[in-house]
This record gives structure tokens, sequence and C-alpha cells, in this order.
């Protein structure tokens, strides 16, 4: 799949504070291919999925506005079923992404490999 | 001279009085054989004349004398008349007491040669004397008893009423009030030593004027509770004469209610002086053995009464103490625990500050990395390898700030934030076995266990910290070198199944007094300080981890024969299947 023929497919929806991985993140899904959405706190993350519903979320656990937990919240509410990736800085990283209802999860740092490949196999097809 | 010599006068002047009562006998001077026997001498005596004439009056009647016979010769000899009481044995063995008038007669020569005795009767009189006398003796005794009774009586209900006395100002009140009245004191005080100030501080004052006894007594005072303070005697003055001889400073002391005598005594509980106390008496008093044994015995009830009440009071303090400090250990403790919830919000901040810019340059030289290996660059290419010494970088310094959060954990006795996720700890213990064997030559690295793997729900970097620790302990601590074997095994304990894996060395030991401190921070054993490189902080980490998985670590040793260290973790906490990592 090229990135040219999927400009209209749901995109990769990455939810983190910090600029440099935002703009890491998304040159790597877009080298695979991918169409990515960025947003910097959990309310742009809102604004984000009303205009577009993601394919998949990578979301930080602390986030400034609204964190990680109250966007999962917001997502898990709608009728249609969103894929969660949580990515967290700190300790408990398993029982935060429980509680978020994330289908994985990354401690940071963490290996861009692992985390390309965990997405790709949480789409569709 | 015999009896024959007698002088017949005196028999015949005897004959006169032979009609009387008394006995009356004429005995011949010295040999003092009987010349004379009246009818009343018969009945008293019970001897016939016949049988009395010629013998010496001694051995017939036994006469006892009130000192002796030799006295009363004397006596005869030099005034012509005695007079006294005797004993004498009756023919029927009985004895009868006389009151004997005895005269001297001296013959023509002005030599003695008959006595003249007139005895009488007056054994009735004499055991009636001896009845009221013996009577008295026994009204005396009875007195005697009722007082010491009196007196006991007296001192049991001071000691009731000291029951009843909590404070040393009450037990003062009890025993001055009871104390003055059980030995008819007008009035009385007891002071209390204070070391410190050098003075006595008055805690019972009944019965003196106010203007006449003092608060405080200062030691120095030549005073009589500073003397026996001083002295530890008891001292007993018997009159305001005596008082003032001995205290001259008493003399300006205003006596409203005509102060006499004075007993003045410190008081001591177990070798220790207390104070004094003194009782002043309204009149002299001669202080005679029993006001001083009813004195003693109040002395020695006061000062154990009041070591008692100080003792209790200290106690009601100490309480009070405990009281405050805890009220004070609770506000320090909700303190420490608003200052930790700070403190944790401080190092999930500090964690996630200082991991998101490392997470961000490593994802950073990952994707140039991807973009160099999918150009076809070699990984041989010094740009790859950059961003190989970058990545590889932030890796660690990302596992030294994890362990540095952990440390700041341990430091704050915060347990830690475990990720768990299923953990062979065979398979643990294997790899960190092989990592270590190749940093040393001296030593062989061994594993040995029952079982192929032993998977629990663990968070494994901080396993694989906790065992690298005593991996890297047994190879510091066994510098000769040797085995060092790790065991891993399952525990049945208490109902639950517990994973145990061991690290056994053959170094130097550790000293049995030190194996539990050993675990503390920033403790060594004695035996390696300053011999051995060390913080002290690796054995607190690796408790650290394994209580905050809800398991421990213990060690078995013998100094010079080797230590085995051993953690054991639960094996029932389930693992969480909804998430995978």
């Amino acid at each position: 799949v090229s990135a040219s023929e999927t400009s209209g497919d749901p995109p990769i929806l990455i939810v983190d504070d910090d600029p440099v991985m935002r703009q890491a993140l998304r040159e790597a899904f877009e080298d695979e291919g991918m169409a990515v959405e960025t947003a910097s706190d959990g309310r742009e993350a809102l604004r984000k999925v009303a205009d577009r519903w993601p394919a998949l979320v990578v979301l930080d656990v602390t986030l400034p506005v609204l964190d990680g937990y109250q966007v999962a919240d917001r997502l898990r509410a709608s009728d249609r079923p969103v894929p969660i990736l949580a990515i967290t800085g700190d300790g408990q990283a398993r029982e935060k992404a429980h509680r978020m209802g994330a289908f994985a999860y990354l401690r940071k740092p963490f290996e861009l490999s692992e985390l390309l490949r965990l997405v790709q196999g949480a789409l569709p097809g | 001279m015999s009896a024959d010599a007698v002088d017949l006068t005196v028999a015949r002047q005897a004959e006169l009085l032979e009609l009387t009562q008394d006995a009356i006998l004429v005995r011949t001077f010295p040999s003092s054989a009987i010349a004379y026997w009246n009818r009343g001498a018969e009945q008293l005596y019970g001897w016939p004349r016949d049988a009395a004439l010629g013998r010496v009056t001694h051995d017939l009647l036994e006469t006892q004398f009130p000192q002796s016979r030799d006295l009363v010769d004397a006596i005869l000899v030099s005034k012509g008349y005695w007079e006294g009481e005797l004993v004498h044995r009756r023919s029927n063995g009985g004895r009868v007491v006389v009151a004997s008038r005895q005269a001297l007669r001296r013959d023509d020569l002005g030599r003695p040669s008959a006595i003249l005795e007139i005895n009488t009767d007056v054994t009735e009189r004499r055991r009636a004397e001896d009845e009221r006398v013996r009577r008295e003796a026994e009204q005396r005794a009875r007195q005697l008893a009722e007082r010491a009774l009196d007196r006991l009586s007296r001192l049991q209900a001071v000691t009731a009423a000291l029951s009843e006395a909590v404070t040393p100002r009450q037990v003062a009140d009890v025993i001055v009030e009871r104390g003055s009245s059980a030995l008819g004191a007008s009035a009385g005080a007891i002071y209390l030593l204070d070391e410190e100030a050098h003075e006595l501080t008055a805690i019972a004052l009944v019965g003196y004027a106010d203007d006449v006894a003092l608060r405080r007594v200062s030691l120095d005072d030549e005073l009589p509770l500073p003397t026996v303070v001083g002295s530890r005697q008891t001292e007993y003055l018997p009159t305001a004469e005596a008082v003032v001889a001995r205290y001259p400073r008493l003399a300006d002391v205003p006596r409203p209610r005509g102060h006499g005598a004075l007993a003045t005594a410190p008081l001591i509980a177990h070798g220790r002086v207390l104070g004094g106390m003194m009782l002043s008496f309204g009149g002299p008093r001669e202080f005679g053995p029993e006001d001083r044994e009813l004195f003693g015995a109040l002395i020695g009830q006061c000062a154990q009464a009041l070591e008692r009440a100080r003792l209790y009071e200290l106690a009601v303090r100490t309480q009070a103490d405990l009281r405050r400090s805890r009220d004070e250990r609770d506000r320090v403790l909700s303190d420490l625990r608003a200052s930790l919830r700070t403190r944790d919000a401080f190092l999930a901040s500090a964690s996630h500050d200082l991991k998101n810019p490392l997470a961000s340059i490593k994802a950073t030289a990952q994707l140039m990395l991807r973009r160099l290996e999918r150009a076809g660059t070699s990984n041989s290419d010094t740009q790859y390898q950059a961003l190989e010494r970058i990545n590889s970088t932030v890796t660690r310094a990302a596992r030294e700030l994890d362990e540095l959060l952990d440390l700041a954990r341990l430091q704050l006795d915060r347990p830690l934030d475990l990720e768990r996720h299923p953990v062979d700890l065979v398979q643990l213990a294997r790899t960190i076995a092989a990592d270590y064997q190749q940093a040393t030559e001296l030593h062989r690295l061994r594993l040995e266990t029952l079982v192929d793997e032993l998977v629990g729900d663990w968070d494994e970097r901080r396993l694989t910290r906790a065992l690298g620790n005593l991996v890297s302990n047994a190879l510091k601590y066994s510098p000769e070198g040797g085995e060092i074997v790790l065991r891993v095994g399952l525990e049945l304990r208490d109902g639950s199944r517990w994973a145990v894996v061991a690290v056994q060395d053959h170094g130097l030991g550790i000293p049995q007094a030190e194996r539990e401190r050993i675990f503390e921070r920033f403790q060594r054993a004695t035996n390696v300080e300053g011999r051995i490189a060390g913080t002290g902080i690796g054995l607190a980490s690796v408790r650290h981890i394994a209580q905050s998985h809800g398991g421990e670590v213990w060690v078995e040793s013998e100094e010079g024969a080797g230590s085995t260290f051993s953690i054991r973790l639960p094996l029932t906490r389930r693992w969480r299947s909804a998430v995978t990592a």
C-alpha cells in the first residue's frame, strides 16, 4: 500500500505533547504509507477525532488539558470502536493501559519497530 | 555460850509475853541456839518447845534473810536492834513470812549474850501485798498493751488514709494530720527536697500560723529541717529552751500556740532523701521509746508513700508525655503522608519529563536508521553507526534513569511501580549466569534447577537487577574465586506457591550479628567495610524489589565459608490476559 493510494483512508492519530516525538512518529508512519493526524493535547485530539474518525489512536497517557484517560473514555463512549495504543512515560504502564481499554502499551523510550509492528497488527485488512 | 547460861531475867521477861499471838524466842549469841520458845512460836512454826530448845534457829527454821545473816548480826551488834522481814519454814514444810523485831542483850561485862526475837506472821499481809502489786503490774501491762494497740490502730488509720492519697501533697496532708493527732502534736509540716534549687519546699503545713512557717527553706539555713536532711538523723528536742539553744534563730519566732518540744526527721526511701518532716508540740515532751517508735513508724510510712506518690506522678506525667508525643507523631505522620503524596507526584512527573525527551531522541534516531536501511546504506556506514550510538546511549540513559527513580523510591520508603508481565525465572537466572560468567575467569557460575521453567507475573527488569546485584555481590565477596551456584525452585508455604531463587558463594561470609543489618540502606558488613568497595545500596535495592513483589530476601551465611542469598516471590498473582505487551 502506498501513501498516495491511501490518502483517503482513515488516519493514524498520534497524540503526544512532545513535538519532536509527534514529528518522528508522523514521518515513520508516513514512510510506511499511512495517513497521519497529530494532536498535542487531549482537547485537540477529540477535535481531530470529530473531524475525521481515525483508524487507530497512539495515545500518550500524560497530556495537557485533557489527559489520556479522558480522551480514551470519550472514544469508547462512541458507537464506533477505535483501537488505542497507550504510551506511558512512568510506572504501572500495564494498569494504565488496562484502564484506558488499550489493546497494547509501550513504555517510553520504546523501539520504533515495536510500535510499527503493533500498529500494523491492529489495523484491519 | 550455852543455853544453860542464858540470862534467866530475859526468860522471865519473855514469859510475860506467853499469851501474845506473836512468836517470841530467845537465841544465844553468836551460836544462835534457841534458849526460849513461847507458845506463839509453837503455834506459828509447829515445833513444840522441847523440839526447839537447843536447836540453832537458822537450821530449824531455814531462815531466809533479806540480805545476809552476817549483815543482820552486824546491825544487832552495832545498833542493838534490827527490824525486817524474814522467811521461815514451818515443821510441816510450809513457808511463813514474818515481820521480825530483834534486840540484843549484853552480859554484865557488856558482851553480846543473847537475842530476843519477836516474829509476827505477815504471810497473809504479804500475800495481799503481792497480789496488789501483781494486779497493779497486770493493769499497767494491760494499759501498755492497749496503748500499743491504739498506736497500731492509729498507724493503720494512717496507712488506710495513705492508700487513698495519690499525689505527694495528699500523702503529706494525711501524714501531718494523722501523725500530729497520733502523737498529740499541735502542728506539723512536711517539706520536699529540691536538690537543684538546693532548698526544701513545704507541701503540707498544719497548725502553724502563716507568719511562722516558711514555704521554702534553703539547705544552708541553720534550721531543724535542713539540719536533719543534711545529717540524715532524727532529732528530738524536749523543750522550747532546748529548741532555741539548738537553733538560736528560732528564738525570735513568735509562738502563738506556745510551741515547746520539736521532733524533726529526714524522709528517706531506698536510701534517697526525699525531704523532711517536723512535729511541734504545745509543751515539753520527753520523747520516750514509745514516742520515738511511733514517730519513726510515721516517718517510714511517709517516706514510702511519698516515694510511691512520686513514682505515680512520674507515671502520670510520662503518660501525658506519651499522649502528647502520640499527637505529635500523628501530626508528623500526616505531614509525612502529604509530603509523600507530593513526592510521588514529583517522581511521576520527573519520570515523565525526563523520559519524554529521551523517547523523542530515540524515536528520531530509529526513524533515521530505518531510512538508511531502506536506502540500502550499510550498517558500517559512519552515519548509521553514529545513529546506533545515539540509540544505545539513550537506552542506557533511560535504564539508569529508571534505577535512579527506583533509588529515590527506596529512599522515600515507597514501593516500586512494577511493570508486571509473565517472566520465566529459570530463563532469567540462566541469562544472568551467562552474562556474569563472561566477566570472570576466577569463578564458575552454575545454574541448578529441578524445573524447566517457572513463570510468574513479575517485573522482569527489576528482577534482573535484583538477581544481578546478588550475583555481582557473590563475585565481589569471594575474591579467591570458586563456584557460584544459582538455584531456582518451587516452594509451598502457608498454602501458597512461591518461587525461590538463591545465589550461593564460597566467599567471606557475613558475621552473625549483621545478617539483618546488611539489607538496610548504606549498611555494609564489618568484615568487608574498607576492604572491598561498595555503596551499601545493592542489597537494600534487592530487598526493595523483593518486597515490592510481595516477596522477601534473606541470607544464610557462615563467616569464612560463604553466603547464600535467597529471594522468595509469590507465584499466585494472576496474569491479566486482557492486555498484551
